[in-house]
């Protein structure tokens, strides 16, 4: 199956912002639910352009990308197998991992 | 408490039902039409502006809160006119002028009368350019009579903006401006720092009026940040402005962390010097501690990162009494405890921009 993509910049905001609806227009929330949930939802592997944003503070990645674990139950494993991302910005890629494995982790936790 | 809760209610009642004019009577509070009309014929307060629009030098800044503190008691308690005399000022700094345009345009949305509030010419011509440039002069009914193409160089690159959540488009004017300028990675450290102060500013300072100083509830209705950026001596300045409860009073309420680790901090800091700059101090670096909420709680860390990550410039947080200030050059933070409170938040980012393109622009 061919990867399927995406682009925060185009598709959702050259400006994202915040964490919840209720921060700014758009926030991480409205991106997981609107962008990249229905877009993982689709099966295959998803490739994630984060190119042509102002810039993603980490509220706004972590609940987009964390919040894929820890709201939507998508696995850490599963994710590590089909996200891929594109970026100027080689840190931005590790940060967003952590956020995924972090959520993991604590999800883990809660269930041990 | 007790009454102010009645009246909330009641008010959320009035609205509901299309009454507010009757809650804005019972509250003492005339119409638009009424206050603009009584406002022009009671005789206005003369208030005197300070010669510096600053908050970082104590006596200026307590001057410049003195005069707020006198103008929101005369618009908002009393609700009568007040006319500004802007003839000593001579020196506008960012800080200064952003807290004090953020009181004048809350009046105004607070009031909606904007005859409340006038003033005059200042005799300085960089200080009329400055309170045109940031939108001072028209606020206040006055007419811009300073051609901007004759725009002191320090005044030409002062941006101004205000608004409500975190709005990454209001960003973008200040942030593309230095496109190719900084370095991209700068570029977008200073984006996502900026837009954490205004999430904090969402989140945490507007969560109930203040406890000093209120008049009845209307407080909570304005619910704005203000930004200023300013380039001036090689030196990009950003401060974002908000009139909330304050880090101190948002820090003991904080239910991000555990309370007993917020109480022994609350403790500690009141047994000390420097009590609202230490508070700063201990939100700044409360991300390093594990959250109840684990995943939130990182805001400051890249409202410093900023200025943190690529070594140079510097940030000063200052909320209530309290000023917080980090440099890059010598990675320690200084604290401070002012006698007056500036009622509100404002952080401030300074980045020296590279030398080359300083001289591209004087070419």
């Amino acid at each position: 199956m061919n990867a399927r993509s995406l682009s925060i910049a185009k598709d959702f905001s050259r400006f994202p912002a915040g964490r919840f609806e209720s921060d700014g227009k758009f926030p991480g929330e409205v991106c997981r639910r609107r962008l990249l949930v229905p877009a993982l939802n689709e099966g295959g592997d998803l490739v994630v352009d984060l190119r042509g944003t102002l810039g993603y503070g980490s509220s706004f990645l972590e609940e987009a990308f964390g919040g894929l674990v820890r709201e939507e139950g998508f696995s850490a494993e599963d994710l590590h197998r089909r996200l891929k991302f594109i970026s100027d910005d080689e840190t931005l890629e590790s940060e967003i991992w952590s956020y995924i494995d972090a959520a993991a982790a604590v999800q883990m936790r809660h269930h041990a | 408490m007790k009454r102010r809760k009645l009246g909330k209610k009641l008010r959320g009642r009035l609205k509901r039902r299309g009454l507010e004019r009757a809650h804005r009577l019972r509250m003492g509070l005339r119409s638009t039409a009424t206050r603009s009309r009584a406002s022009s014929s009671v005789a206005a307060l003369n208030v005197n502006a300070p010669e510096m629009f600053v908050l970082e030098l104590p006596v200026h800044r307590d001057k410049l809160m003195e005069m707020l503190d006198t103008i929101r008691r005369r618009v908002l308690g009393e609700q009568k006119p007040v006319y500004v005399n802007f003839k000593p000022t001579t020196l506008m700094f960012p800080c200064g002028t952003l807290r004090f345009k953020a009181e004048i345009d809350r009046l105004h949305r607070i009031t909606g009368d904007r005859q409340l509030i006038r003033c005059n010419y200042p005799e300085d011509v960089v200080v009329e350019q400055v309170l045109q440039k940031v939108g001072i002069l028209s606020i206040l009914g006055k007419d811009e009579r300073q051609d901007p193409e004759t725009f002191a160089d320090n005044v030409r690159y002062w941006h101004s903006v205000s608004g409500e959540l975190a709005d990454g488009e209001a960003v973008a004017p200040i942030v593309t401006q230095y496109r190719g300028v900084l370095a991209a990675s700068r570029n977008s450290d200073l984006y996502d720092g900026i837009v954490e102060a205004m999430i904090n500013c969402a989140q945490h300072a507007y969560e109930h009026p203040r406890r000093d100083d209120h008049f009845g509830d209307l407080e909570p209705e304005c619910r704005n940040w203000w930004m200023f950026s300013q380039e001036k001596d090689g030196k990009l300045t950003v401060a974002l402005c908000d009139l909330g409860i304050g880090i101190p009073a948002s820090l003991a309420e904080t239910t991000n962390w555990p309370r007993e680790f917020i109480e022994s901090a609350l403790r500690a800091a009141r047994m000390l010097s420097h009590r609202d700059a230490r508070l700063i101090k201990t939100a700044v670096e409360l991300h390093k501690t594990r959250t109840r909420e684990e995943h939130r709680g990182k805001g400051f860390s890249e409202i410093l990162d900023v200025v943190r990550k690529t070594g140079v410039g510097y940030l000063k947080i200052m909320s209530e009494r309290g000023v917080y200030s980090y440099k890059a050059t010598a990675p320690t933070n200084s604290l401070n405890d002012h006698r007056s409170s500036i009622k509100g938040t404002l952080v401030q980012w300074t980045i020296p921009l590279p030398e080359k393109r300083n001289e591209c622009k004087e070419s």
